[in-house]
C-alpha cells in the first residue's frame, strides 16, 4: 500500500475511533476517474460517452442490449423497466408492460405516463435533445393503461428495440411541470429523480459526482454501496490516482501506461474490443467551392494511390504497439456486422507511384514533390490538436506520403476550430474519428449521402453513393438479422471500394480496475452496465472508503 | 487620499468593462459555440444547435448581447453555464474559494519566504550561502511551472506516496478536524508547485533591492547616528527595499488568480483557472464572461492593494 494511503488509513482510523463503533463491512466504494465530466444528468440531453455512463447509472431504460451485442430484432435484448414486450398484430406497435416493482427514487411507481413523458421531452424541439435523431423511426408513444406503454413505429425496422431503449422514461409527476425548452436549466436537471440502480447524492460539476446504491431496486440491491465519478482533466494525474489507489477504475489506459501497470500489482488490466475507429477522410468536394468536385481527390485512382502509400501496420505498431489493429473499413471488429473478409488497399508504393504517374503527376520538383501542369501535389490535412494519437499519426502519414512525392501540409487545430473547419469542408484530408455502438444506424450520419433531414451529418468528406444508401436502408428495414448483416456488409464494401478513406486504426480498450473488486464479464460497449454486479473480493484487503456508509 | 481612491476605483471599473467587453467579443468571433460538439461527438444536428443559440440569444448582434449581459450582471444574474449545467454564479462561488485558498496560501508562503531569504542574502551578499541560495532561486526560476507540478506528482505523490496525487480532498474521507487535515494534505503539493517559482522571483528582487539599499547614504547616516544594526536592517533597509517586490506582488497575485490553469489542471484542483480554461474550450460564453469579470476585478483590486502598500513603504509615492 503506498505511504499516502497509509497516511489516509491512519486518518480514517482515527476518525472511526472518534465516531464510536466501527462501521460494518459494506459492498465497497468504486471511484471512477475520468478525464471528462458528464455534460448532463438527463438521458435526453446526453451526447458523450461519460454522459451515457452517468445517465445510465441514474436512469434505467425500458430494455437494454445484452452481452450478445446483436442489435437486430429483439433476441439480444434484456428487460429493464419493461418486464416484457410484444408486437401488435400489424408489427408496427410495440407493447411494453412495465415492471410492477419499478419505482422512482422518490418512491413513486413508474407508470406508462412516464414513458410518454420521456418521449415528449425528446421530441420537444425547444429542448434540443440530441436523442431525437435516434427515435425518428417512432411515430408516437401512448399509454394504454397505467402499466402498459405502446410505441408506434412508422414502419418496419431492423433495430426496433434500439429505438425503444432510447426512449428513457422520466418521472411525469416532475417533468410535466417544466415549461417547454426549460429542461436543461430546470432544478430537475440538476437534481434528477431517476430509476437506475444508483441515485444521485451530490454533484460538483467538472469535479465529482457521487452516487449511492438504491437498496430496494426492482433489479436487486447493487454490489457497491457508493460510486463516485472523479474528474481528472489531465490524464496523467487521473491514471496516477489509479496507481495510488485514490481511484478504482480508469477505463482507457494509453499504451505507455499499460506498460507501467506491472509496477502496480493492485491494479488488474482488462483488455476489450474497442468501439472507436480513426481514418483519413478524403474530401470529394472542392474546399474553395463545395458545389464543385475536388480538383484532385475526386478521382478514385488518386485516392487509391494515397491509400496504397500508407503503411498502416507500421503506423499502428509505432503508435500503439499491440494495443490497436489496422482498420478494415467503416466498422470495428466488435460489431455484429463486422466483415473481416473486406480488405482496404494494401501497402504498395510501387502501385501508388504507378497510379500517380498514370494520372499525369509524373514530374517532380527539387524537393521531390510531384507536379502536374506546374501545380505541385500538395494537400491540406486537418488534424485535431487535442487528439495526441491523431497528431502523431499525421506526422507519420506525412512522411510516408512524401516518399511517393505528395506534400501533406498538416493543419493542427484546437477542438472547436477543427470541428468548424471539418463541417465547413475546409480541407483536402481530415484525420477523422468515429465512436461506434453495436447499432449500425450511425452509418446514416457518418457515411450516407447528405440530406436536409440530417443524414450524412458527420460525412465530412461528402462521400455519396446511391448503392451504399440503398444497401444501408435495405439492411436497416429488413426484419431478418442475416439479411440485415448481408446488406450492411455490402454497404461497407461500397465505401472501401471507392477508396473514400485511408483506414487507419481501431484501438483496443485496456481498462485498469482495482483488484479488490471481482467483476463479471467486461462489457466492451458499456462497462458500467454491470457495475451493480461488482463484488468485493472476500480475500482482498479493503480500503477505508469501503466501510459501509452511515444510514441516511 | 479619498478622492484618489475614488478615481482609481472609477478607472478600475472602466478597465474591467473594457476587458470583459473584449473577451466577450473575441470568444464569439472564434469558431464554434456552446452547443457545438467538437471532434467526433457530432450528434447535435445543426438545426438543434441553431434553435439553442436562438433560445439563449446568441444569434443576436454582439453589442446587443453585451448590453443585455451587463444589464443581467447588474441584477446579479451571471447567466447559465452550458458546460456545467448550473448558474455561472454558482460555478464561480464554488471555484473562487478554492483558487483563493490555493493562491492565497502560495502567495503568503512565497512572499514571506522570498522576502525573508532575499533580504538576508541581499544584506549578506558576499557570503557563500547567499550565493548558493541565489543560484537555487535561478534554478527554480528556470524550471517551467508545469514541469515542476508534474515532477511533484510523479515524485512526492506517486513514487514516494507522501502526498495525494490530486483533488481537493480524499473521496469519502474524514470530516471535522481530520477533514481539515486531509484538505491541508491535498493543498500542500499544489501550493508548493505554485509558490516556489514565485518565491524565487521575489527572493531575487528582494536580494537585488536589499543589496542596493545597504550601500545607500541613509543607511550610513543611520549607522553613524548609532542606530542598532537590527533596526537599520529591518526597519530602514527592508522597508525601502520592499518597493519593487510590492509592485511585483500586486500584479502577480492578480495574474495568479486566473493564471493557475496549469497547476489546477495537473492537480485536478477545482478552481478558477480550470473553470476558465474549460469554459474557453467548450465556448461556454457566460462562464468565460463571468470568469474574466472576476479575474479583471481581482487584477484591479490587486494592483490597488499594491499601490496602497507602496504608499506605505515609500512616502514619496503619497504625493503621486
Amino acid at each position: 500500500m503506498p505511504r499516502c494511503s497509509r497516511f489516509r488509513s491512519a486518518v480514517l482510523l482515527l476518525a472511526a475511533l472518534g465516531c464510536g463503533p466501527a462501521d460494518r463491512d459494506g459492498g465497497g466504494t468504486v471511484i471512477i476517474a475520468s478525464p471528462a465530466d458528464t455534460e448532463t444528468l438527463l438521458p435526453a440531453l446526453r451526447t458523450t460517452v461519460t454522459g451515457r455512463m452517468v445517465t445510465e447509472l441514474l436512469f434505467d431504460p425500458l430494455v437494454e442490449l445484452g452481452p450478445s451485442l446483436n442489435p437486430f430484432g429483439d433476441a439480444g435484448f434484456e428487460p429493464r423497466l419493461a418486464a416484457s414486450w410484444a408486437w401488435d398484430a400489424d408489427s408496427l406497435a410495440l407493447v411494453m408492460t412495465l415492471d410492477d416493482d419499478a419505482h422512482w427514487h422518490d418512491g413513486q411507481p413508474i407508470v406508462a405516463a412516464d414513458v410518454v413523458a420521456g418521449y415528449r421531452v425528446i421530441m420537444d424541439p425547444a429542448n434540443g435533445s440530441p436523442i431525437r435523431s435516434e427515435v425518428t423511426d417512432l411515430d408516437s408513444v401512448t399509454a394504454r393503461d397505467a402499466r402498459t406503454a405502446v410505441l408506434h413505429f412508422k414502419g418496419r425496422t431492423a433495430e426496433p428495440l434500439v429505438t425503444a431503449a432510447a426512449v428513457v422514461p422520466l418521472p411525469a409527476h416532475l417533468v410535466d411541470t417544466i415549461p417547454s425548452g426549460g429542461l436543461a436549466t430546470s432544478a430537475f436537471a440538476q437534481q434528477p429523480v431517476g430509476s437506475g440502480r444508483y441515485r444521485l447524492v451530490a454533484r460538483e460539476p467538472k469535479a465529482r459526482t457521487e452516487f449511492a446504491a438504491v437498496l430496494d431496486h426492482y433489479r436487486g440491491r447493487p454490489g457497491p454501496d457508493r460510486l463516485a465519478l472523479v474528474v481528472a482533466p489531465d490524464p496523467a494525474t487521473g491514471i496516477a490516482k489509479l496507481w495510488a489507489e485514490e481511484a478504482d477504475v480508469w477505463d482507457n489506459l494509453p499504451p505507455t501506461e499499460v506498460a507501467a501497470a506491472g509496477s502496480h500489482p493492485q491494479v488488474r488490466l482488462i483488455r476489450a474490443d474497442g468501439w472507436d475507429y480513426t481514418f483519413i477522410a478524403f474530401n470529394y468536394r472542392d474546399p474553395a467551392d463545395t458545389s464543385r468536385a475536388h480538383p484532385v481527390l475526386a478521382t478514385r485512382a488518386i485516392r487509391q494511390a494515397l491509400s496504397h502509400a500508407v503503411d498502416r501496420d507500421q503506423l499502428v505498431r509505432a503508435l500503439f504497439d499491440t494495443l490497436a489493429r489496422p482498420l478494415l473499413g467503416p466498422f470495428v471488429r466488435a460489431q455484429f456486422t463486422a466483415d473481416t473478409t473486406l480488405t482496404p488497399p494494401p501497402f504498395d508504393t510501387t502501385e501508388a507511384n504507378r497510379l500517380l504517374d498514370s494520372l499525369g503527376w509524373s514530374t517532380r520538383d527539387r524537393a521531390g514533390i510531384r507536379q502536374r501542369s506546374g501545380r505541385p501535389l500538395r494537400l491540406r490535412a486537418l488534424v485535431p490538436a487535442p487528439s495526441a494519437n491523431r497528431v502523431r499519426a499525421s506526422v507519420l502519414v506525412q512522411e510516408q506520403l512524401r516518399r511517393i512525392g505528395v506534400d501533406l501540409v498538416i493543419e493542427k487545430l484546437e477542438g472547436q476550430a477543427f470541428g468548424a473547419a471539418r463541417d465547413a469542408g475546409q480541407f483536402d484530408l481530415v484525420f477523422h474519428g468515429v465512436g461506434t455502438t453495436p447499432s449500425v444506424r450511425g452509418l446514416r450520419t457518418t457515411w450516407a449521402s447528405r440530406t436536409p433531414g440530417g443524414q450524412g451529418r458527420l460525412n465530412a468528406g461528402n462521400f455519396r453513393d446511391s448503392l451504399f444508401d440503398a444497401s444501408l436502408e435495405a439492411g436497416l428495414s429488413a426484419l431478418d438479422p442475416e439479411r440485415t448483416r448481408t446488406e450492411i456488409r455490402t454497404a461497407y464494401g461500397r465505401v472501401i471500394d471507392d477508396a473514400a478513406a485511408i483506414w487507419l486504426y481501431e484501438p483496443v480498450q485496456v481498462a485498469g480496475v482495482h483488484r479488490r473488486f471481482l467483476t463479471p464479464a467486461w462489457r466492451s460497449d458499456a462497462w458500467w452496465r454491470t457495475i451493480g454486479e461488482w463484488r468485493l473480493d472476500p480475500a482482498a484487503v479493503r480500503l477505508p472508503r469501503d466501510a459501509a456508509p452511515a444510514a441516511p | 487620499m479619498g478622492a484618489a481612491l475614488l478615481r482609481r476605483l472609477a478607472q478600475g471599473a472602466l478597465v474591467v468593462l473594457f476587458v470583459v467587453a473584449t473577451c466577450f467579443t473575441l470568444i464569439r468571433l472564434a469558431p464554434g459555440d456552446p452547443f457545438f460538439r467538437a471532434l467526433d461527438e457530432g450528434s447535435v444536428p445543426a438545426e438543434v444547435r441553431s434553435a439553442q443559440l436562438a433560445r439563449f440569444g446568441y444569434d443576436r448582434p454582439i453589442p446587443e448581447q453585451f448590453v443585455r449581459y451587463v444589464g443581467n450582471v447588474v441584477r446579479g444574474d451571471f447567466g447559465w453555464s452550458h458546460s456545467r449545467g448550473q448558474p455561472v454564479g454558482a460555478a464561480i462561488a464554488a471555484a473562487l474559494p478554492a483558487t483563493l485558498l490555493l493562491v492565497g496560501t502560495a502567495g503568503l508562503l512565497a512572499f514571506v519566504g522570498g522576502v525573508s531569504v532575499g533580504a538576508w542574502t541581499g544584506w549578506h551578499a558576499d557570503r557563500s550561502l547567499s550565493r548558493g541560495l541565489d543560484r537555487l532561486a535561478m534554478l527554480l526560476l528556470s524550471i517551467p511551472d508545469y514541469l515542476l507540478a508534474l515532477l511533484a506528482v510523479m515524485g512526492p505523490a506517486l513514487a514516494w506516496g507522501l502526498f495525494p496525487v490530486g483533488g481537493a480532498r480524499t473521496e469519502f474521507g474524514p470530516t471535522g478536524l481530520l477533514g481539515v487535515v486531509d484538505r491541508l494534505h491535498h493543498l500542500a503539493l499544489p501550493v508548493l508547485a505554485l509558490a516556489l517559482p514565485i518565491a524565487a522571483v521575489v527572493m531575487r528582487l528582494q536580494h537585488a533591492a536589499m543589496r542596493e539599499v545597504r550601500e545607500a547614504a541613509f543607511i550610513r547616516t543611520a549607522r553613524a547616528n548609532g542606530v542598532r544594526e537590527t533596526r537599520i536592517r529591518w526597519r530602514h533597509a527592508l522597508r525601502n527595499a520592499l518597493v519593487p517586490v510590492l509592485s511585483y506582488g500586486g500584479v502577480q497575485f492578480a495574474a495568479a488568480l486566473s493564471g493557475v490553469v496549469v497547476i489546477e489542471r495537473i492537480f485536478a484542483w477545482p478552481g478558477m483557472g480550470r473553470l476558465l480554461y474549460e469554459g474557453v474550450l467548450s465556448r461556454d460564453y457566460p462562464l468565460i464572461a463571468g470568469g474574466v469579470l472576476v479575474g479583471a476585478i481581482g487584477t484591479v483590486l490587486g494592483t490597488m492593494c499594491a499601490d496602497l502598500a507602496l504608499r506605505w513603504a515609500d512616502p514619496r509615492q503619497r504625493g503621486a
